[in-house]
């Protein structure tokens, strides 16, 4: 048995089981259940790694399982290189979701929730020899990373407001965070990160370029799951942050302009599967403004709406997969002839699409029943009602245009045959988006299902639940005539389709909506900032930088000496040997040459003995550790010299008169500096407390005699493991930089 | 170009000048040494013979490729760092123990010596990699 059928088996069980273990607690969590369990995490930052399971995420981790359970079977059939691979980043993707859900701890929310941004990031960018694949991936992973972050901040403020990261605690805490003095920022910066996430305009422009990533990959995440993580964190934080103006009017607004942005683009897109991201950030607008609407009837068609959205577009991404895999096509336009050609895969999608567009009795059209009857009410009211009602309706419209598009038109148009060795493809290729369907149906046929789950859900959010006959066909009402209304404006704007898309594009043009059109104009700001500062900061002359960091020095420990002039700089010839002078003048001397040689190969032996001659210093100054450490350094120093000093050039070309004035400046200064330094050093009675300690405790506590070592190896060790690592990333730096040069040289 | 002299004295010293620098290393902890020191020595030892017979001969003579050295030194560094955490005691915990070594007398050892040993080869594998890629140029 192949490892990837393995990985294949393990995954669905693994996924199967999960779902069916959640099914099982939904009775008991429709009762208003909840399970937690908490371990210490980081003690002494009063974190815990909480896990609570309640109605409402279990709405979700149900979802995140069971699509789960069908793109596992899918990916099997799908993907074909690299699946262990695959397969692995599905899994920890499907494990962070669930983390993400089930979090009750708001610092172990955000590290789910950064998991699956990095996770998201390795699926789009899985095919990574394609560079719009790594464009794709970059883009995501920066806008949704920057949102995280953003995310971060608001989490920490809500949690000092307050006084709890427990997420349970915190939303008995409502009322202390929305009367806090921090809410306001809070808010938009948890709005940010959820818009990031959730595709929110102006943020939207990452999912359709996500569509890069394999597709089963795409309908997961990118549809079913992870694009509903800022959904849930907003629902979640609903009752701690929700039911204020500023709440109302923020994530309203995003949620309607992303609607209707999605929905206008998505109509204009051919491309199939970014036609079907687009309408995902049309939904994930609407799923926002229910939530910025608030109360039980909106949330509850935010949720029911959730569930119909992961089953109807999981199994249209799956579907329009098997399509490009088996015929090869990526454009709706060039779609036609699918029943006959391929008839299991074009039902799947049949049925998918038609839950899209809202027809009766798949679970699409309950939740856009469900969806009006909670708008219709506020519409009577005011002006805002009616507009929403508007924005939805057109919204809604727009979808089923578009899913006629996707998947009526191609199952039905007999005129254009399907291209050549159209065929189904294996069971694993239509057998998932089918049953997603299936359940689409059964869910809209059987309301009475979910009903329970959803009104528990529901309660969590909004604090009130709904009755059950909410949710259940009765009669003819407003909603139902609206709806039925929905679906004949749909059939006409796709029948004028066409007209349309050229009218949206020029305006697309007109105002510069490409997709990525401003998260490319940031990136090129930011390449430019760094460009210029770098320009500014780097001169890739090594002299200047040593100029720099002199002139740096020595004007900072000027400072401090200007600051708190020495009051007495005692110089004391009595105990001077006649050693110690030599060796100066020794120094002194060597020095001077280094800067009267002509050549480059005196100035280096001149520049050792200089070395060596500080190294004798400090063997006469009884400390011979570091004298031989010098010693060892000087003479590997003018090994690398020579090895590097025929690659430079001539050394009377760069010295001209000028820098050699201004370098001997420099010198001297710094050398009086420290001249001074030292001498004011020796004035001072040091604080001998801790010398005497480190000598003292050497042998008992360390077992060694030599302080210096001891210091070095355990007293502050970690020091030195912070040096090592320098070290030796420092030696891999210029190793590659090195090589670099000499691949240049040869090519 | 070849130097006879150059080529015999290498091939006395360069025993020598490792001897010493694992010498340096062991002896570090009680008298002037330490792993520092003797991971350059035992870098210069090298770099002798670089000199002498060429930088290939040099890594040649290594066995393994100077960025192992640099890396498992790094390796050895942090898993002393880290290995007291698993007993529940703080980062960077000594260990000692006395080791037998019959009519020798006895030898304190210390996870600290392990420490200084994964310095040693940080040092000495990342001097090399500079030094001999410098030479290669």
């Amino acid at each position: 048995m192949s490892i990837r059928n393995l990985s294949r088996i393990a995954l669905v069980t693994l996924a199967v089981g999960l779902t069916a273990t959640f099914a099982c607690l939904v009775p008991d969590a429709a009762r208003g259940e909840a399970w937690a369990v908490s371990a210490p995490w980081i003690p002494s930052a009063e974190l815990a790694f909480a896990l609570r399971l309640d109605a409402l995420s279990l709405v979700f981790a149900l979802i995140v399982t069971g699509v789960g359970a069908a793109v596992f079977a899918y990916a099997a059939s799908y993907q074909t290189e690299r699946t262990g691979r695959f397969h692995a980043l599905l899994a920890l993707f499907m494990v962070s979701m669930l983390g993400v859900v089930l979090a009750d701890d708001l610092v172990l929310l955000y590290v789910f929730w950064e998991l699956t941004s990095i996770t998201s990031f390795f699926l789009v960018g899985f095919e990574h020899g394609s560079a719009s694949a790594r464009h794709a991936a970059r883009h995501a992973l920066l806008v949704t990373v920057l949102g995280g972050l953003c995310l971060l901040a608001g989490l920490i403020l809500v949690g000092a407001a307050a006084g709890t990261t427990r997420i349970s605690e915190l939303l008995e805490r409502g009322d202390l965070v929305r009367e806090h003095g921090l809410y306001l920022p809070a808010l938009v910066l948890i709005v940010i990160g959820a818009s990031t996430k959730s595709a929110q305009v102006p943020f939207h422009g990452w999912l359709p370029r996500a569509m890069d990533a394999p597709t089963p990959a795409s309908a997961y995440l990118h549809a079913a799951t992870m694009v509903k993580a800022g959904i849930y964190l907003l629902a979640r934080l609903s009752p701690v942050l929700g039911g204020t103006a500023a709440w109302s009017g923020i994530v309203i607004t995003i949620g309607a302009l992303t609607m209707v942005v999605g929905a206008v683009r998505a109509l204009g897109e051919t491309h199939l599967k970014r036609m079907l991201a687009y309408s995902t950030v049309a939904v994930l607008g609407m799923l926002t403004t229910l939530l910025g609407v608030g109360g039980e009837h909106a949330v509850l068609a935010a949720l029911l709406y959730l569930v119909a959205h992961a089953l109807y577009k999981g199994g249209l991404f799956l579907y329009a997969g098997a399509v490009q895999h088996e015929a090869g096509v990526s454009r709706v336009t060039e779609l036609a002839g699918l029943l006959r050609a391929m008839p299991r895969t074009a039902v799947a999608g049949a049925l998918a699409a038609a839950s899209m567009a809202g027809v009766p009795p798949l679970i699409g059209f309950l939740g856009k029943d469900v969806v009006y009857a909670a708008t219709l009410p506020d519409a009577w009211g005011d002006a805002l009602g009616w507009t929403l009602l508007g924005v939805a309706f057109v919204n809604n419209a727009l979808m089923v245009a578009v899913a006629i598009a996707v998947a009526g038109r191609p199952l039905l148009q007999r005129a254009g045959a399907a291209p050549d060795g159209a065929r189904d493809g294996s069971i694993g290729l239509w057998a998932p988006p089918l049953a997603l369907g299936l359940v689409g149906l059964v869910a809209g046929l059987l309301p009475g299902s979910l009903a329970p789950l959803l009104s528990a859900a529901t309660e969590t959010v909004a604090g009130a639940p709904v009755g059950g006959g909410k949710m259940a066909l009765h009669g003819f009402t407003p909603q139902l005539a609206v709806g039925l209304a929905t679906l004949a404006a749909g059939a006409i704007l796709f029948a004028l389709r066409g007209r349309l898309r050229r009218a949206g594009a020029s305006v697309a043009r007109a105002l510069r909506l490409e997709p990525a059109a401003g998260y490319e104009q940031v990136m090129r700001v930011v390449s430019w900032a760094a460009e210029r500062q770098t320009d500014l900061l780097q001169s890739g002359v090594l002299r200047h930088y040593l100029a720099v960091t002199v002139a740096g020095t020595g004007a900072l420990v000027l400072a401090g000496v200007v600051a708190e002039p020495p009051t007495e700089l005692p110089i004391a010839l009595a105990g001077l040997r006649a050693s110690d002078v030599g060796l100066a003048l020794l120094v002194a001397l060597a020095a001077l040459a280094v800067t009267q040689a002509t050549s480059r190969f005196t100035a280096i032996a001149a520049m050792g003995t200089v070395g060596l001659g500080v190294a004798l210093v400090f063997h006469q100054l009884g400390a011979p550790d570091i004298a031989m450490t010098q010693f060892v350094v000087d003479v590997l120093n003018v090994v690398v010299f020579v090895a590097a000093f025929h690659h430079l050039p001539r050394l009377e070309q760069i010295s001209r008169r000028r820098s050699r004035v201004r370098d001997a400046a420099l010198a001297i200064a710094l050398g009086a500096v420290m001249a001074t330094v030292v001498l004011a050093t020796a004035a001072t009675a040091p604080d001998e407390t801790v010398s005497d300690w480190l000598v003292a405790a050497s042998v008992p506590q360390a077992h060694g005699r030599n302080v210096v070592n001891v210091i070095l190896t355990d007293f502050r060790a970690i020091d030195t493991l912070g040096e090592i690592t320098v070290l030796a990333t420092a030696a891999f730096g210029v190793v590659a930089l090195l090589r670099l040069r000499i691949r240049e040289s040869e090519a | 170009m070849r130097s006879v002299k150059l080529e015999t004295t290498a091939r006395i010293l360069q025993p020598l000048i490792l001897f010493f620098s694992v010498f340096l290393l062991l002896q570090g902890h009680d008298g002037p040494g330490g792993g520092f020191v003797g991971g350059l020595t035992a870098a210069a030892a090298f770099t002798l013979h670089g000199l002498a017979y060429g930088n290939p001969s040099a890594r040649a003579s290594l066995k393994l490729r100077v960025e192992t050295f640099a890396a498992v030194g790094v390796a050895i560094v942090m898993l002393t760092a880290i290995a007291p955490m698993f007993w529940g005691a703080p980062m960077l915990t000594a260990t000692w123990g006395t080791l037998d070594l019959g009519s020798l007398g006895t030898a304190e050892v210390g996870t600290p010596l392990l420490f200084d040993a994964g310095i040693y080869l940080v040092v000495m594998g990342a001097t090399l990699m500079i030094v001999l890629t410098l030479g290669e140029e």
